[in-house]
């Protein structure tokens, strides 16, 4: 009987109900669209990253640091003989100079072998030619040198004893990737083409795995996906913080909207609240009644913003959102032209509990005080509050 | 006639026998910039694209290996030393009051953001030690007559595969250099110029560096303001308790 109360009186409530379920499908969309972004966004950067670079693991040389790129010499090693090399991509790492169109640019070298497979860079473009000097490049990079396929950029680096030498390549290929360690500031070169520069053997500073093959000497340490990860990880929490602020500030207005229609409707069917005690429904009864209909306000928005939600959200899922060409300098993997949201049952099921929760918190807050209400007063219209046991 | 033609035969191998060969030339012209110590004031002219900058250093130099370094002017650098001894590079930064000890290829690094490392600027190429000479032939360059000789390294780790001098006759001096690397690529000019004679020797106060490859670069130029050759250089000088004095 409560619930069929409940429903009546929410139906019966008009604009300012339906105002109220519009409201709060748009906050439920607007969280499940950004929330899946964000989703969107951190598994496209970690399988990508995954995809591209670090496969299961990378085994570093012990003094190697990627940040530190006077680390580069002096952290080199032959890849183990035990390796399978079907299963391993070795990068060989220095540094460079280029020149494109006369300008200087300090520039990382990066070697890897060109027939493997294990990883989705394209480095079969780098295939070993004598005599032919060729390299490849990600996107963002030959946007920055303003280069394109076809051209021809001057590298000169230094060979492992100190010489300098430089040569003009050609720009074989430019790869789009959201992984900017792959891409920022980097060269890429066929590792035989670079060991024959450097005039060094089979000496790489990090290799890729298909899977971890154990202890490999103290020349080598592994890294694990979450190692190497980490960081992403890390500005990705940061980043999310922010976001859950903001659902957090969208939901505090959509609930302020519920909180002040409660007390509103409490205020207004006050005669209600007395004629249903007087004919003997309990005061629990009645801030259950209202209590539904908080909920249930709730529960339309849930199936309104289905309604409208869904087929914006898979519109929103296949265009992903496009972004501004500056945002590829910002650092960040998995931003490139666009990102994509991913939306999962679990995100839908969490947001819609969440929301009915505070729903339910907000629905009961103001309607509490039915318990203390005189139901006599109530009738003539007034809110007095019945007296506690004991005092005047 | 035949007395002519015997005469003639032993003119031209007489002639032979006085010409300087490529290492003779090669002591000359390291006699000629080399001592075992020199005191050295001078400014460094950096042409950048926005506009050019010039650091006034004071080097003290021992061998062909220590040095040490202190930045004069502007007053951003002025205090800033550098110590290089063998392959070691340290430098004092005077705003942190810190020593930092840099490794060897960071000698390979540009000074300053000019065209030349560390190393072309602490280093004292003697070509004798590092190079394998050939003359290549003779050219006037800039009003005077020049060998043109050719210097290929004798070891790896030399930082320019090959170089091509040309070396005015008159003062065993090279007034410009090519630079190479293994490929035959051209990387580096230097130019040589206002020479003047400091007590037996002769030296280039102005020498200008230029990028090759860096087409968009205006070059660094080095002006020599005093040069004193085997000077008396205290031992302290080359510690590294002399970079906070």
């Amino acid at each position: 009987m409560i619930l069929k109360l409940a429903w009546r009186n929410i139906i019966g409530g008009g604009f300012r109900t339906w105002l109220n379920v519009f409201i709060l499908s748009i906050v439920l969309v607007a969280i499940i669209g950004f929330h899946g972004l964000y989703i969107g966004w951190q598994r496209d950067a970690e399988d990508n990253n995954i995809k591209w670079h670090i496969a299961e693991g990378q085994y570093w040389q012990q003094k190697y640091d990627p940040y530190d790129v006077f680390s580069f010499e002096d952290s080199r090693a032959p890849l183990p003989e035990t390796l399978n090399d079907a299963e391993t991509v070795g990068f060989l790492v220095s540094q460079g100079v280029i020149y494109p169109n006369g300008r200087m640019k300090n520039i990382i070298m990066k070697g890897v072998k060109t027939d493997q497979q294990l990883l989705d860079l394209p480095t079969e473009y780098l295939s070993y030619e004598s005599g032919k000097f060729k390299l490849m490049l990600g996107y963002r990079t030959a946007r920055q040198l303003k280069v394109n396929t076809g051209d021809r950029l001057m590298l000169r680096w230094r060979d492992k004893n100190g010489s300098f030498d430089a040569a003009d390549f050609e720009i074989v290929h430019i790869f789009k990737s959201t992984v900017l360690s792959i891409d920022q500031g980097i060269v890429w070169l066929g590792l035989q083409q670079m060991h024959e520069m450097m005039k060094l053997n089979d000496e790489v500073n990090y290799f890729s795995v298909k899977k971890h093959v154990g202890d490999l000497g103290k020349d080598w340490q592994f890294k694990t996906q979450d190692d190497l990860l980490a960081e992403f990880r890390a500005i990705y929490a940061t980043e999310l913080s922010g976001a859950v602020f903001m659902y957090i500030l969208l939901m505090f207005l959509a609930m302020i909207a519920v909180f002040d229609t409660q007390v509103l409707s409490l205020f207004k069917r006050r005669k209600e609240v007395g004629m249903m005690m007087a004919l003997g429904v309990t005061r629990s009864q009645v801030i259950r009644i209202f209590t539904l209909e908080g909920l249930m306000s709730g529960l339309l928005a849930v199936i309104l913003g289905a309604i409208w939600g869904t087929p914006l959200l898979i519109k929103f899922q296949e265009t992903g959102m496009k972004l501004p060409e500056m945002m590829d300098s910002y650092g960040m993997d998995g931003m490139l032209d666009a990102m994509y949201p991913k939306y999962t049952l679990g995100l839908v099921i969490l947001t819609v509990i969440i929301v009915m929760l505070i729903l339910l918190i907000v629905s009961y807050l103001p309607v509490k005080k039915i318990s203390r209400l005189m139901p006599v007063d109530a009738l003539k219209g007034k809110m007095t509050k019945r007296k506690k046991a004991g005092s005047n | 006639m035949k007395i002519a033609l015997v005469t003639l035969m032993v003119l031209i191998f007489a002639g032979y026998l006085l010409a300087d060969t490529a290492e003779e030339i090669i002591i000359k012209i390291d006699d000629n910039l080399y001592s075992d110590s020199q005191i050295i004031e001078s400014r460094m002219v950096i042409e950048g694209r926005r506009g050019s900058r010039e650091i006034a250093t004071k080097s003290w130099t021992r061998g062909s290996n220590d040095s040490f370094t202190e930045y004069l002017s502007p007053p951003r650098e002025a205090g800033t030393k550098m110590l290089k001894l063998d392959d070691k590079l340290w430098i004092y930064d005077k705003n942190s009051d810190r020593i930092i000890q840099m490794s060897g290829h960071l000698l390979r690094q540009s000074v300053n953001g000019s065209d030349l490392s560390y190393e072309d600027f602490m280093d004292e190429n003697n070509y004798q030690e590092s190079y394998i000479p050939s003359i290549e032939g003779e050219e006037q360059y800039l009003g005077r007559d020049c060998w043109i000789l050719l210097l290929t390294a004798k070891d790896a780790g030399v930082t320019y595969f090959q170089r091509r001098l040309w070396v005015a006759k008159e003062i065993y001096l090279p007034i410009k250099e090519e630079l190479y690397g293994e490929s035959g690529t051209l990387l580096k000019r230097i130019e040589l110029s206002d020479i003047r004679q400091v007590k037996t020797r002769w030296y280039p106060y102005k020498i200008f560096y230029k990028d090759i490859l860096n087409t968009k670069g205006k070059g660094t130029t080095l002006e020599i303001d005093s040069i004193d050759m085997d000077a008396d250089i205290p031992e302290s000088v080359f510690s590294k308790a002399s970079l906070r004095k």
